[in-house]
């Protein structure tokens, strides 16, 4: 029984990204799968002026980890060392952006910040604001790890500055949960549309508006093409979050 | 404050909440101060154009209007019909993932797949509903009935599935990673037949966390965006309501009041889904 279910799950995922590969390579969908016979033309179509549009998602994207992980890892490890009814309440704080849906932060922040948006830099602290809480739960747990402070103190007392302790010690043994929050925060601030709605820079769209564009003016087939393009760039990071995921309960059994 | 000792004995080092400041500052004003500031344009409270001094005026004219109550019942509706059909699903699938884990058996291209979905925006599913049940959809071509499906009711409610698939299956896998094999074991030995296993044994034991998974992931799915302004020529959500409020003619108070309903709803369904949970929870140990 439950492996039928899994199996059917797994077809009911499969089966859209399979049918957008068909639509993307058939001359003419509206007469079938490869209808007017299968071609690569709509990919040769869709790569030129969506790949400049696909450079700055990587570039927000990469910015907003390097963020994440400046200013949300020193946060991660005050909240794992220092748990007070403080640090709870930093917690909720953060974690506005889970409770509140992303279209009424996106109205909320054009509404606080309109002179920010059009550098794209509300774009980025939106982004920012949004993952922060994915981070910190990645990130929280590995810190506040028995094992990991034990050793650190060992460190620290036979004469280790904290630079050496945090290279040596903290970041790898933190491995799995920063690869958890880097892939995770990557792939969240690449495909984001409800908080950059409002806030994304008009003149230069990122990766998702450009898709949700061409889905109201273009062709199918062209859509379907953009659409696969952007599964392909996507799909290694998820190919990473799972193999994260899979590391993590190892770890802590 | 310089006179506190550190408490971890590490002389004249800076006090530790400074390392908190940067990202404290950055939530402090640009998530909390906005979500205020959303919140007093919904009061009337806001500068022009959403001023007009303290008022109810825009909640009582957004909830008397009949469209943003039909958006707001079929929000409840598909979000509230998309998880708890997700996560009927979903308990069998991390069931049978937690034995093959347990067994050593693979599983990781599944387990990819299956993941895959919490990558895409919610206009790529979209896009996916009108690829497959579009007018001229995939499957429509097998039966008549499929073509346009994706702009109905039930064509928005498989999409929003789609949508809550792994936000509903990451959380419930570690919770049925935790599950103790050797009671459901010891029950099937006792004589109990497997049914009455998974109805006696499994599911109490699953039931708090899938309560608390589903909290949140209603959440997310009533504040979805992406997905229903793809299908938007189709039934119409509340959050297609708080954009259409700015889009088509700035009006600030408006959107904001109903980006504030919409919150309240997420909220609700957050706080609801750990409170039921911990209830829950507290019946299954006595």
């Amino acid at each position: 029984m439950t492996r039928v279910v899994t199996y059917l799950t797994c077809v009911f995922v499969a089966v859209p990204i399979l049918a957008t590969l068909v639509a993307a390579t058939s001359a003419d969908f509206s007469q079938g799968p490869w209808g007017g016979g299968p071609t690569l033309d709509w990919f040769a179509y869709a790569w030129p002026p969506l790949a400049p549009v696909i450079g700055r998602s990587l570039a927000v994207a990469v910015l907003v980890v390097v963020l994440n992980l400046l200013v949300g890892g020193p946060l991660a490890w005050w909240v794992a060392r220092h748990p007070s009814p403080l640090t709870r309440l930093t917690g909720h704080l953060v974690n506005v952006p889970l409770a509140v849906p992303g279209i009424a932060l996106s109205v909320a922040l054009v509404g606080a910040y309109p002179m920010l948006r059009p550098s794209g830099l509300l774009l980025v602290l939106g982004h920012l604001v949004f993952t922060l809480p994915f981070t910190l739960a990645a990130l929280v747990p590995a810190l506040a790890d028995d094992e990991l402070r034990t050793n650190e103190s060992v460190a620290r007392s036979l004469g280790a500055g904290p630079a050496r302790v945090l290279g040596t010690l903290t970041v790898p043994s933190c491995a799995v949960a920063l690869a958890q929050a880097v892939t995770m925060v990557f792939a969240l601030s690449f495909g984001e549309f409800n908080i950059s709605f409002f806030i994304n820079p008009p003149a230069t769209p990122t990766a998702p508006f450009a898709l949700f564009d061409s889905y109201s003016t273009q062709r199918l087939e062209l859509a379907s093409a953009q659409s696969a393009i952007f599964i392909a760039f996507v799909a290694p990071v998820l190919t990473a979050i799972a193999w994260a995921r899979r590391r993590a309960p190892r770890r802590n059994p | 404050m310089s006179l506190r000792a550190p408490a971890r004995g590490r002389a004249a080092a800076p006090p530790a909440w400074l390392a908190a400041l940067p990202a404290l500052a950055v939530v402090g004003l640009f998530s909390a101060y906005p979500v205020a500031v959303m919140a007093a344009n919904s009061l009337g409270l806001g500068r022009p154009p959403a001023d007009g001094g303290p008022t109810l005026e825009h909640y009582s004219r957004a909830l008397g209007s009949a469209a943003v109550r039909d958006a707001l019942l079929n929000s409840v509706l598909i979000a509230g019909g998309a998880v708890l059909f997700t996560l009927l699903v979903a308990v069998p699938v991390v069931l049978r993932q937690a034995r093959d884990d347990r067994a050593g058996r693979g599983g990781a291209a599944a387990d990819a797949l299956l993941t895959l979905p919490i990558a895409l925006p919610g206009i790529i599913i979209g896009f996916f509903a009108i690829i497959l049940t579009g007018r001229t959809g995939l499957l429509g071509l097998a039966w008549d009935g499929f073509s346009g499906l994706a702009y109905t009711f039930t064509g928005l409610l498989v999409a929003y599935v789609y949508f809550c698939l792994p936000r509903v299956l990451g959380p419930l896998r570690g919770a049925a990673a935790t599950l103790d094999p050797a009671l459901a074991e010891s029950a099937r030995t006792l004589g109990a037949s497997r049914a009455r296993v998974f109805r006696t044994v499994t599911l109490p034991l699953l039931l708090p966390a899938a309560i608390e998974t589903g909290g949140t992931a209603l959440a997310v799915a009533l504040g979805g965006y992406g997905t229903v302004a793809t299908l938007s020529e189709g039934v119409r959500l509340l959050p297609l309501n708080v954009a259409n409020e700015l889009t088509t003619g700035y009006r600030v108070a408006a959107s904001s009041t109903l980006a504030v309903v919409l919150a309240a709803m997420a909220v609700l369904a957050l706080v609801l889904g750990r409170a039921l949970a911990r209830l829950v929870r507290r019946a299954v140990a006595a």
